[in-house]
């Protein structure tokens, strides 16, 4: 089997995870976008086959995450904050307890040589090398602790390159668990994930209110759905997802940065309130995050809400001190007006742009080309009916 | 309202803790439970004195009798609520206004309380008088102002927000009853450089900020007759200036050692000292102790965040809470009415 066949039944295998859904609306976007040949006929059924073999080794001895859903030994990456690397290249694990690390990709495996080293609140840390002769694909990682094993299926995507030009999917305010219109808001979000596998995109964010009330089996409906993607997925929360540690429980640390190629993200929580309020550790996290993207082509900012009275270290740090080329949110449950292009903060060359994607409780999306050139976003996408 | 709860600070952590006074601070398990709380430090025992509804940091009153802090309004928005370090003699104060932005931060004399109200980025310095209950905007309408604190009983620094949208940054005022001025004599540039977060020492001797004037981040002390300085000069971010209340020295927060970690630093020697840094965790949130021998912070150093207490050495860090809530925003209360 050659490298994009494995990538492609790792494709094909999450559609398979979610059988309500189907699997045929994901392949043609697999098609176009690695190339693959046909999939019909006996080789369609082998490789449906091969998948379902990939899904119960996976699965026999350990799901991913435990059986409510939540994070178990492996924090990060997982299937809301993936790692994406060149094969050679290194990611990081943040795990709950020192474990033996596999990579593993329809039966065959990888093993990592992490070195832990401990993190404040009982959490350990490993740099892992990804093998140099790997093929390109997304890849499970397993993790052996002393007294039980877990697996993220969509936690490692090893990619061929990273293109200078590339499309990124925005999707924010899915609200699972709402009855805000005539069909569910599982039925619209599995439709829109649909048509978000049809697009070129590299990956897609997800800026917040994932959930209505922050319950768990919310989280847990999201996930599913989730992984019916066929591409990476970046997700933060929302005000409406905080209930507890919930999200936390579910997705790990409530802010992070990650690279595509040269460009720097800056994925943050902004819940209710919660960067409002200068008081607590996240101004700091931010600040350091920010710093960790200073030297990037773009630099990109993805939340859930923005206020121009929010934290103002928070402000300070993304829009003044260090500005962001671009900042992209929802919770407005609209699309941002001529008037507002931009944060309220002058900056050198120019206050932070903004852009607000629509709800996708209510059907919308949106793309975003990013080159050389500059960020463009994409006209909003009513991709998905919801009455 | 009140409950009890016996601390297990006093064997946990390394280190000597002053043996009396008095820590106010907020402790829950997100903003939304975050309530005020009072150590008492001579005995460990700790009181839950606010409500207990998205509590902000609470300040004392000069004299100690007091303590003050924005929670969520009996009805809709936000206010200023004042209580007694043992948590009798509430007092729910009357506002203009819907939404309150704190902290609420107490005149010199302890007669008068300043916060924001507004919406947004527009907001109005507003005093309220204690004795009267009476409140009144401060600062004139000409520009938003943000982060009051006193300078005497008859002034306050501020940030005024300017410029117009997309173009905007902040500058230090002086606010009086009568309107809102650049405080030009604080800083070494106005309209250019974005300030924040003014504080003085007890007595208006010294008033210190922070300002991206010079790159990234710094903090600058203004001694009355001396001049401004940038005290701190790091290439990473310094910012949260404390004055001490003596004004000796200014603790602040900075990124220097990776992470964010206190350091103090004399306004006239500008000598920069270590108080708790630290490359892998975070700590923030200085709060000196009334005779200036200690500072109170807040710690992630077991992961979660926690009140600890330092000499000015760095040398004996001691947690004073092990519960398991987040603890933030110390204040000491002040001695002479304790």
């Amino acid at each position: 089997m050659n490298a994009r066949g494995v990538f492609r039944f790792l494709k094909v295998s999450n559609n398979v995870g979610l059988c309500s859904a189907g699997v045929s609306p994901a392949i043609p976007a697999m098609q176009s976008r690695w190339g693959a040949t046909a999939l019909h006929g006996p080789r369609f059924v082998l490789e449906v086959l091969c998948v379902c073999a990939f899904i119960f080794a996976a699965s026999t001895s350990a799901c991913a995450r435990d059986a409510a859903g939540l994070l178990d030994i492996v924090i990060t990456p997982n299937d809301g904050m993936p790692a994406m690397a060149l094969p050679g290249a290194e990611f990081e694990v943040l795990a709950t307890a020192p474990a033996a690390l596999v990579l593993e990709a329809n039966g065959a495996t990888h093993a990592l040589l992490p070195e832990w080293s401990d993190v404040p609140g009982g959490r350990m840390r490993a740099r892992c090398a990804i093998p140099a002769d790997i093929t390109p694909g997304l890849y499970a990682l397993r993790a052996r602790g002393a007294d039980r094993e877990d697996v993220n299926l969509r936690s490692v995507y090893v990619r061929e390159a990273f293109p200078e030009s590339y499309t990124v999917a925005h999707i924010t305010d899915t609200h699972i668990g709402s009855n805000r219109n005539t069909r569910t808001s599982e039925d619209i979000f599995t439709e829109l994930i649909q048509k978000v596998n049809a697009t070129p995109a590299a990956f897609v964010l997800v800026t917040g209110d994932l959930t209505e009330s922050g319950e768990p089996e919310q989280f847990k409906q999201f996930i599913d759905i989730l992984n019916t993607c066929t591409l990476p997925t970046f997700v933060c929360s929302g005000n409406h997802d905080r209930k507890e540690l919930n999200y936390e429980r579910t997705f790990g640390p409530d802010s992070y940065v990650f690279w595509f190629g040269k460009d720097g993200y800056l994925v943050f929580d902004t819940k209710d309130f919660y960067v409002a309020d200068d008081l607590g550790s996240q101004a700091a996290d931010i600040q350091l995050q920010r710093r960790a993207i200073k030297g990037a082509r773009w630099s990109i900012g993805a939340s859930h809400r923005y206020e121009a009275d929010m934290g103002m270290h928070t402000q300070l740090a993304l829009f003044i001190d260090d500005p962001l080329d671009w900042f992209i949110f929802g919770h407005w449950h609209r699309e941002n007006t001529a008037q507002e292009k931009s944060v309220p903060w002058n900056a050198p060359g120019g206050a932070t742009r903004i852009t607000v994607t629509p709800a996708a409780i209510n059907g919308a999306m949106r793309l975003f080309e990013i080159g050389p050139a500059g960020i463009v976003p994409g006209e909003v996408q009513k991709a998905v009916e919801v009455k | 309202m009140i409950a009890t709860f016996l601390l297990l600070a006093a064997t946990s952590g390394l280190g000597t803790a002053p043996s009396s006074g008095q820590i106010a601070f907020l402790a829950g398990v997100e903003q939304e439970d975050r309530c005020v709380h009072v150590l008492d430090l001579a005995n460990g025992s700790l009181l839950r004195v606010g409500q207990g509804k998205r509590d902000g940091a609470p300040n004392w009153s000069p004299d100690g009798a007091w303590l003050a802090y924005v929670t969520d309004a009996p009805d809709k928005g936000t206010g200023v609520r004042l209580v007694h370090a043992d948590g009798t003699g509430e007092q729910i104060l009357r506002h203009s206004a819907e939404n309150v932005m704190g902290p609420a931060r107490w005149s010199p004399n302890g007669t008068k309380l300043a916060y924001t109200s507004g919406e947004g980025l527009i907001q109005r310095v507003m005093v309220y008088d204690i004795e009267s209950g009476e409140e009144t905007a401060w600062g004139g309408d000409t520009v938003p102002l943000l982060h009051p604190v006193w300078a005497d009983d008859s002034r306050i620094v501020a940030v005024g927000v300017v410029g117009l949208p997309g173009e905007q940054t902040t500058d230090l005022y002086w606010v009086t009853p009568k309107g809102a001025n650049p405080a030009a004599d604080l800083l070494a540039s106005t309209g250019i450089y974005a300030e924040w977060a003014p504080a003085t020492d007890a007595e208006g001797r010294a008033v210190a900020y922070e300002s991206n004037d010079g790159g990234d981040r710094e903090v600058f002390v203004h001694v009355m007759k001396l001049g401004t300085v940038d005290v701190s000069n790091h290439r990473t971010p310094d910012w949260n200036p404390v004055v001490s209340p003596d004004g000796e020295w200014v603790a602040f927060e900075s990124f220097r050692k990776g992470r964010r970690g206190i350091f103090r630093v004399n306004p006239v020697r500008v000598l920069v000292y270590e108080v708790a840094a630290s490359t892998d965790w975070n700590d923030w949130a200085p709060a000196w102790s009334p005779d200036g021998s200690w500072v109170a912070f807040i710690s992630n150093r077991t992961g979660t965040p926690k009140l600890h207490v330092t000499d000015l050495t760095g040398e004996n860090v001691k947690a004073l809470t092990d519960h398991r809530l987040q603890d933030l925003a110390p204040a000491w209360r002040p001695e002479s009415k304790q």
